[in-house]
């Protein structure tokens, strides 16, 4: 799949208490320049942490940095549209779903408009809460139908959680559960949440992340990209995200980027030196061991 | 100044004097009824003769309308009943998809702006065998021109291939539920769910305020209003804005409307929090003819577009469970917030497992703010079981069912959507009776036309589109659905004590009739005539608006 050229729009779900206006209020302290457009479902005092706030008028928050927040009540897509008009145009858009709402419907919805595309879809869930919500007899399967629909699931919270070990082997025998990545106060760096930089672009706060470790990877030889991107999108890996640039076996360079089993494959217009960013989560499966396995893999698909 | 009014029968829903002959009104207020000498005794007086061969019944109360009937009808009526207009002419159904194209060329040869949409509204296929209107069909009208239509459900919208064009949808490669394709792999023109008909919608003349009356939109609707007896209407899910809510001050002052607009607060985009708070400060900005401050929510979506939350064992057709449209947490912070405030809450369930929901919530929120007479009242509540009517009452809330829905889609539910067992129990008027729950029963204009007495009709005979009687143990008698459009509907609001029945100290509100709802056959309830109201003590003439 082909990213489109709209704006990239990042859904964020999770039920209620799961911790998604912690996670826009912490991406909006570290936009650092980028230019964010949140696009939440109710519009209220408690939507946007106060002392980020410049201005407000009925329709629009506006924010420190450039970034702006937008309610959008039953017209998401009235709202995308008039987002992707604004000047000047946002950088990316944070979509932080209703509490009851699928992401993948909303995705489909997405999918109409070319303003716009999703290019993930996050899910929160309160890891204290967890295991009683999947068995609520209302919410469960809005829950469940929620976590399905993700590219990347964080159990947040997981500070409050008294038994770690109890709860991971609930988790890695709960599917989709077994491949989230476990936060806390919804602390997820944007290189995380909304794509990795590309190489060679600089980075100020240096590689390292909270949770999750970020390595360069370097692949010799030209490959098929597809292929490639597909194999970085396993299930096998566990890697987070990936972004970077192969050359692919027609000469030809491509973009690639990866968020959880998602991938984007663009050609790219300039000639550039192949380099794919790897950001993975520690408490899955640390970098040595990622590296090692890409490099069996690669031997025994042809790749 | 008094005047006394004499008819041919005055049903007064007051039990002390159920029937008379007289009504005395002063001050926009009843100041009795009974024998002309009984009445006199208040003083000088004028007698008015006008309804002395009319019946005079408590003007009736529509529980659950929208306003925004009045701005649809500045689109093509498409409907497959025969629907009367805000002016009084009746608009013949169109039986067939060439008759719903013919009628939109008419419409379309009068606008002369070349570029303007045409959009026409309450098509409803299931009708016309469940055929399909394409794109096709609408492109006869017009290839150059944008056209919309939406259904009657209001969930459904048909678009011709400008309007996709215009759109950007009028390609291949589409992958979307809410929108099937042809065979040549373009879209075929039907728009299923907000999601899909918004982004198109825009372009044929249905956006976002559309739900907001305008002024030229609640003067229309009040003529219906006036056409179908009604003194008193709800607007169930009103945004009230700010600018919304003066336009609706400035137009409901005017000393010629005809009815009491009681707009509720939808619950959509807010915190409870503030949703309270808004319906709080917005009680003070209460008229005689606006009535705010109470809040509607919205617990699930709808049956026939099985968005619509169902307890086992789901829809009969096997599609998967609905939609909540409002967590269980939300609304119970809702409910807790609204009872300490002493704000009312109307909400919204069509299927049971939201009902439940709704049931739940609410007990807890009561728990920890007991508020006696609080009225909570169930919407639609099209699947309440006899056990859930039970706990109704243990709980002191109202319910407001949807009579007309069985007449519509009822047939649908039995084939269709819940099966025939469920079916036969929707919109249980005889258990809410018997449970002892308040009970209303309504139209949800413009879903369906504004009409209390067929309404009532459709309670009493539970007669389907087919023709079927489907739910005989749920049948009410004529008595009790009159009472549900009058007093009824009153208790669900609050408002019982000023209006609902005739009696001293209650607004003059009076719907006039041509015959007696009391005493015609019950099939021939929703023929009776009406002649118009009188509303606050001021005469509506139906033929003379």
């Amino acid at each position: 799949m082909s990213s489109n050229k709209g704006l990239p729009v990042t859904i964020v779900t999770g039920y209620l208490g799961a911790g998604k206006t912690t996670l826009v209020n912490n991406a909006l302290r570290k936009a650092n320049g980028l230019k964010l457009a949140i696009l939440v479902n109710e519009f209220g005092s408690l939507a946007i942490d106060e002392d980020l706030i410049i201005s407000q008028d009925e329709n629009m928050i506006s924010i420190a940095g450039g970034c702006v927040c937008c309610s959008y009540g039953n017209d998401l897509l009235l709202s995308l549209m008039e987002l992707a008009k604004l000047d000047p145009k946002p950088n990316h858009i944070i979509l932080e779903a209703s509490g009851v709402a699928i992401p993948s419907a909303i995705e489909t919805s997405i999918s109409l408009i070319e303003e716009c595309y999703v290019e993930s879809i996050v899910a929160l869930v309160d890891a204290e809460q967890i295991r009683d919500q999947l068995s609520d007899k209302y919410v469960a399967d809005t829950i469940l139908a929620q976590i399905q629909s993700a590219d990347l699931i964080f159990a947040n919270k997981i500070d409050l959680v008294k038994n770690l070990s109890d709860f991971n082997c609930w988790a890695s025998n709960s599917p989709p559960l077994d491949s989230c990545i476990c936060v806390s106060h919804s602390n997820i760096e944007l290189d995380v949440l909304l794509g990795v930089k590309r190489v060679g672009e600089s980075n100020p706060q240096g590689p390292h992340i909270n949770e999750f470790w970020s390595k360069t990877y370097i692949p010799g030889a030209p490959l098929d990209p597809k292929a490639f991107a597909k194999l970085l999108s396993g299930s096998d890996l566990k890697l987070v995200r990936t972004k970077g640039y192969v050359r692919g076996t027609d000469g030809k360079t491509y973009l690639i980027q990866t968020v959880g089993h998602r991938y984007y494959i663009d050609l790219s217009a300039e000639l550039k030196e192949p380099g794919v960013v790897l950001i993975g989560s520690k408490s899955s499966k640390h970098e040595s061991e990622v590296l090692e396995r890409i490099g069996e893999l690669r031997k025994k698909s042809d790749v | 100044m008094i005047v006394i009014y004499s008819a041919k029968k005055i049903i007064t829903m007051n039990s002390a004097i159920p029937v008379a002959s007289y009504v005395a009104v002063k001050d926009g207020k009843v100041l009795g009824t009974g024998s002309l000498e009984e009445l006199q005794k208040w003083g000088e007086f004028r007698l008015d003769t006008t309804f002395e061969d009319k019946i005079i019944m408590p003007g009736f109360v529509e529980g659950h309308a929208h306003t925004m009937e009045g701005t649809l009808w500045r689109y093509v009526y498409c409907g497959f009943f025969d629907r009367m207009d805000p002016d009084g002419n009746t608009w013949s159904g169109a039986k067939t998809i060439d008759r719903v194209v013919q009628r939109l060329k008419e419409a379309e040869s009068k606008l002369t702006d070349p570029d303007a949409p045409l959009s026409g509204w309450q098509l409803d296929p299931i009708y016309m065998d469940n055929k399909r209107v394409s794109r096709k069909d609408l492109d006869k009208v017009s290839s150059t021109r944008p056209i919309g239509v939406l259904h009657a459900s209001g969930h459904i919208m048909n678009v011709n291939s400008k309007a996709l064009e215009i759109g950007g949808l009028m390609k291949t490669g589409i992958n979307h539920p809410g929108i099937p394709l042809d065979e040549d792999g373009y879209p075929t023109g039907e728009l299923y769910g907000p999601d899909a008909m918004t982004p198109i919608g825009v372009h044929v003349g249905f956006n976002r305020s559309m739900t907001d009356s305008d002024e030229e939109g609640l003067l229309a609707f009040g003529k219906l209003c006036v056409r179908a007896g009604v003194t008193t209407v709800t607007d169930l899910a009103a945004r009230l804005t700010e600018d919304g809510v003066d336009s609706m001050l400035k137009t409901t002052n005017q000393e010629s409307y005809p009815a009491t607009v009681v707009p509720l607060k939808v619950f959509l985009g807010a915190t409870p929090k503030e949703t309270v708070d808004l319906a709080v400060s917005l009680k003070k900005k209460t008229t005689d003819r606006l009535k705010l401050g109470r809040i509607k929510a919205v617990a699930d979506g709808s049956i026939q577009g099985f968005s619509a939350r169902m307890r086992w064992p789901g829809y009969y057709n096997g599609a998967p469970n609905g939609l909540w449209y409002t967590a269980p947490e939300q609304l119970s912070e809702l409910y807790r917030l609204a009872l300490e405030a002493g704000v009312q809450v109307h909400t919204h369930t069509n299927g049971d497992e939201a009902t439940e929901m709704a049931l739940d919530m609410l007990e807890g929120a009561l728990k920890v703010n007991p508020s006696p007479d609080h009225r909570f009242t169930l919407q639609h509540c099209q699947l309440a079981d006899l056990a859930q009517f039970r706990r109704m009452k243990k709980l002191d809330m109202c319910v407001n069912l949807f009579a007309n829905h069985h007449f519509y889609w009822g047939d649908e539910h039995y084939r269709l959507t819940v099966g025939p067992d469920r079916a036969l129990r929707m919109n249980a008027c005889s258990t809410a009776l018997t449970t002892g729950v308040p009970m209303a029963i309504h139209s949800d204009a413009p879903v369906t036309p504004l009409g209390p007495l067929f309404t009532v009709w459709c309670g009493v005979n539970r007669i389907t589109a087919s023709g079927r009687v489907q739910g005989e143990a749920e049948k009410i008698t004529a008595k009790d659905a009159l009472y549900a459009i009058t007093l009824g509907a009153a208790y669900t609001l609050h408002m019982d004590n000023e209006v609902g029945s005739i009696e001293t100290g209650k607004r003059a509100d009076f719907a006039v009739l041509e015959d007696d709802p009391y005493s015609v056959a019950p099939e021939n309830l929703k023929d009776v005539k009406v002649w118009g109201t009188v509303q606050g003590g001021r005469i509506f003439d139906a033929k003379s608006l």
